[in-house]
């Protein structure tokens, strides 16, 4: 199998058994070895067996002959003089001794059937002699001839004997021969087959010794260079056994493990990109590891942070617990950086249990953002006063002198009315036009200083009732014109400030009837439409429009994008509903086309 | 000298070499298979003849060969007969006994008869 790669696994293959085997035919030879020196053994214990036999049938047999000798002796002296009578208890007794030592010699001759018969022989030779002997100590009968017959038979008896016995000298010698000869035998085989035995083992074991060295071998390498940190190398599987499951196992595990330092690195890739810093801190308060951004932030190298308790970044008695909370942190030259502090819970194990992630921003820029915007809030709300004021008192003290000169043009024309030409009659009603004009100018200006300086009073008010009623105001002051009012919205509350709602909507839809005066079928409709997300409320006409290209200058006081004569208006109308929107929170906005109509767009919050 | 066996045997002459063998104990046998029992005399002229004359070898010679015989073979010298009358009467009671006496006028035996010896 190649490495470093490794399909499905399958043990085909086992040690154990391959060592079980081993064992056993290990045990077989050595049973066999066992079975050759028992084989080799035996005629060795056969042999000492006949041996054994046959020494004690020469001892018996020679007992046999001491009694024969003994009693042939007997008939010697007889021969010579003697008493028979004497000699007849003896020979009773040489009688039984020898029929006992006989069966004696039988038994021990059992299983040898020509020792057996050569011993029945010399039983019959002797029992010859014995008769003999019988007859001639009985007294009857010639004596000399008897004795003659006797010591025929108890020679042939004895020469019996003799050769027996010298049968048996060479048949233990040949049988002792055979052992000395074998002596070594039993031994060499032994040794033999133990030589044999050992080698062999030797040689099955070194196999499988070595298939289990060269597995392991290659998978502790495989460990070692692991270790060092090659995550890519793997340990080549050489049998499919349990060895090989076991280098399976590893490589997958190696597998999985380079694919965490991957994710890990990924992770770690991820913090150090931040541009927050990274704290991890233990239970007690000390850095575990920060990552790049701390360093820039503090100037502290991480050798300085990792492993040094974290509270000379922070103010003495900064909460630890987990939570956002902004504060003060010591960078590394001394200076005090703002910071927003994010704390939480690490969870983990060992040795990370139960410490904290900080996640620490600077918000220096943030802050100053924050301090300008704040001057400049107060700058511009300062200034909005001043020229409230200043607007305010302006078209108060612009009135006085315009009273005065109402008020005297008019004076001239009661006293000089018809006293005068037309061209200067003509000449004071312009002045009195210009008058009323400036003064309701002023009057404009001065609503819309008020309205600004007005506080805001939110009441839950029907808008849509609101519109009719200001269409309804409308119609009254121009009964002859012919306008139609669309609801789209019957009903629809909102919280506002009454007033001021009345003063926008008696703009826009003022505007919407004032504009739509040069149309025969004057439409206006209101309603509710949702625009970017919100809903906003409309005013919609059929009147002249107005070209998109100076929508910017729509909403600015004393702007107006068409002439007095052909539509009258101050200009400070769409500027003060500007104001009443913005004041209520909402936007507005418009769309136009000229001659084909008008849509204002607002939102109240 | 004459040589004399049982009359019941079935030989009638034997050469000298199987009566040696027969006396020496290398024979046995009968042709018949009986035992043979070969009777000697004690010190006497008839023996001194049979000495001399047959076995050509003297009496320590054979004495000398008995006490070897009895340690290779086992085989004891033949029982000697003190008297002639002795020998007839042995060779008469065993049907494979095998004597000599001096002459054929002392067979007085039925059971006994002679037999040749050739060369």
């Amino acid at each position: 199998m190649k490495p470093g790669t490794f399909t499905a696994f399958e043990k085909t293959e086992s040690i154990a058994r391959r060592l079980a085997r081993t064992i056993i035919v290990i045990a077989a030879c050595f049973l066999l070895i066992i079975g050759g020196m028992f084989f080799s053994s035996r005629s060795f214990l056969d042999g000492l067996t006949e041996l054994h036999q046959t020494n004690q049938i020469y001892d018996v047999s020679r007992q046999v002959n001491q009694i024969i000798s003994s009693l042939d002796e007997i008939l010697s002296k007889l021969n010579e003089g003697g008493s028979a009578g004497q000699a007849l208890p003896v020979l009773r007794m040489a009688i039984d001794q020898e029929s006992q030592l006989l069966d004696k010699a039988l038994k021990l001759s059992e299983g040898r059937p020509a020792l057996k018969l050569e011993v029945q022989k010399i039983n019959e030779a002797i029992a010859r002699f014995t008769e003999a002997c019988e007859r001639l100590f009985s007294g009857k009968g010639n004596f000399k001839e008897d004795s003659l017959i006797a010591r025929q038979f108890a020679l042939e008896a004895i020469d019996l004997l003799a050769k027996f016995q010298i049968q048996l000298k060479s048949n233990s010698d040949r049988i002792f021969g055979k052992i000395y000869d074998g002596r070594f035998r039993p031994l060499i085989a032994g040794i033999t087959l133990a030589i044999i035995f050992t080698c062999f083992s030797l040689f099955m074991g070194l196999g499988i010794t070595r298939q289990i060295h060269r597995a392991i071998n290659g998978l502790l390498e495989a460990t070692a260079r692991v270790t060092k940190g090659d995550l890519s190398h793997r340990a080549a599987i050489v049998r499919p056994d349990e060895i090989g499951l076991l280098t399976n196992a590893f490589n997958q595990m190696t597998q999985s493990l380079q694919d965490n330092t991957v994710s890990m690195l990924y992770v770690q890739n991820i913090i150090e990109s931040m541009q927050d810093s990274v704290i991890t801190l233990d239970r007690q308060l000390t850095i575990v590891q920060s990552n790049k951004m701390t360093t820039e932030i503090f100037g502290y190298e991480a050798s300085d942070l990792n492993g040094k308790p974290c509270a000379f970044l922070f103010s003495e008695n900064f909460d630890f617990s987990p939570g956002l909370r902004e504060t003060s942190c010591l960078s590394k030259s001394g200076q005090q950086i703002p910071v927003s502090v994010s704390l939480s819970r690490l969870h983990g194990q060992g040795e990370n249990s139960s410490g904290l992630v900080c996640v620490i921003e600077d918000i220096t820029e943030r802050k100053k953002a924050e301090t300008e915007m704040r001057d400049m809030n107060l700058a511009l709300s300062a200034a909005n006063k001043e020229l409230e004021a200043f607007s305010y008192s302006v078209s108060h003290d612009l009135r006085a002198p315009l009273r005065g000169i109402d008020g005297f043009s008019q004076a001239l024309l009661d006293d000089l009315g018809p006293k005068l030409d037309k061209e200067s009659a003509n000449h004071l009603s312009r002045i009195r036009v210009g008058v009323q004009r400036m003064g309701k100018l002023i009057d404009d200006l001065l609503g819309l200083a008020k309205l600004s300086r007005k506080e805001m009073i939110y009441k839950p008010i029907d808008i849509a009732a609101l519109v009719k009623d200001v269409f309804e105001e409308l119609k009254e002051s121009e009964p002859e014109r012919k306008v139609e009012l669309t609801m789209r919205v019957e009903s629809m509350k909102v919280n506002a400030d009454p007033d001021l709602v009345r003063v926008l909507l008696e703009n826009l839809i003022g505007n919407a009837w004032k504009y739509t005066g040069k149309v025969t079928e004057a439409r206006i409709e209101f309603g509710v439409i949702r625009r970017d997300d919100s809903d906003s409320f409309y005013v919609k006409d059929n009147g002249a429009g107005f070209d998109m290209a100076y929508s910017q200058k729509l909403f600015g006081a004393f702007q107006r994008l068409h002439r007095a004569d052909e539509f009258p208006g101050t200009g400070v109308g769409l500027a003060t509903a500007q104001r009443i929107v913005h004041r209520h929170g909402g936007k507005i906005s418009a769309e136009s086309e000229i001659n084909k109509g008008t849509i204002f767009y607002f939102s109240l919050g | 000298m004459v040589f004399i066996v049982n009359a019941e045997n079935p030989a009638e002459s034997i050469s000298s070499k199987e009566l040696k063998d027969y006396f020496f104990k290398r024979k046995p046998q009968w042709p018949d298979g009986s035992p043979v029992r070969f009777i000697d005399r004690n010190e006497s002229p008839e023996r001194k003849l049979f000495l001399e004359k047959l076995l050509r070898q003297t009496s320590e010679e054979i004495d000398t060969f008995w006490i070897g015989q009895k340690l290779y073979s086992g085989n004891s010298a033949p029982v000697q007969a003190a008297s002639q009358s002795m020998v007839i009467y042995f060779v008469a009671t065993f049907k494979g006994a095998i004597g000599y006496v001096s002459s054929a006028s002392a067979v007085t035996d039925k059971k006994v008869k002679v037999i040749k010896v050739t060369e």
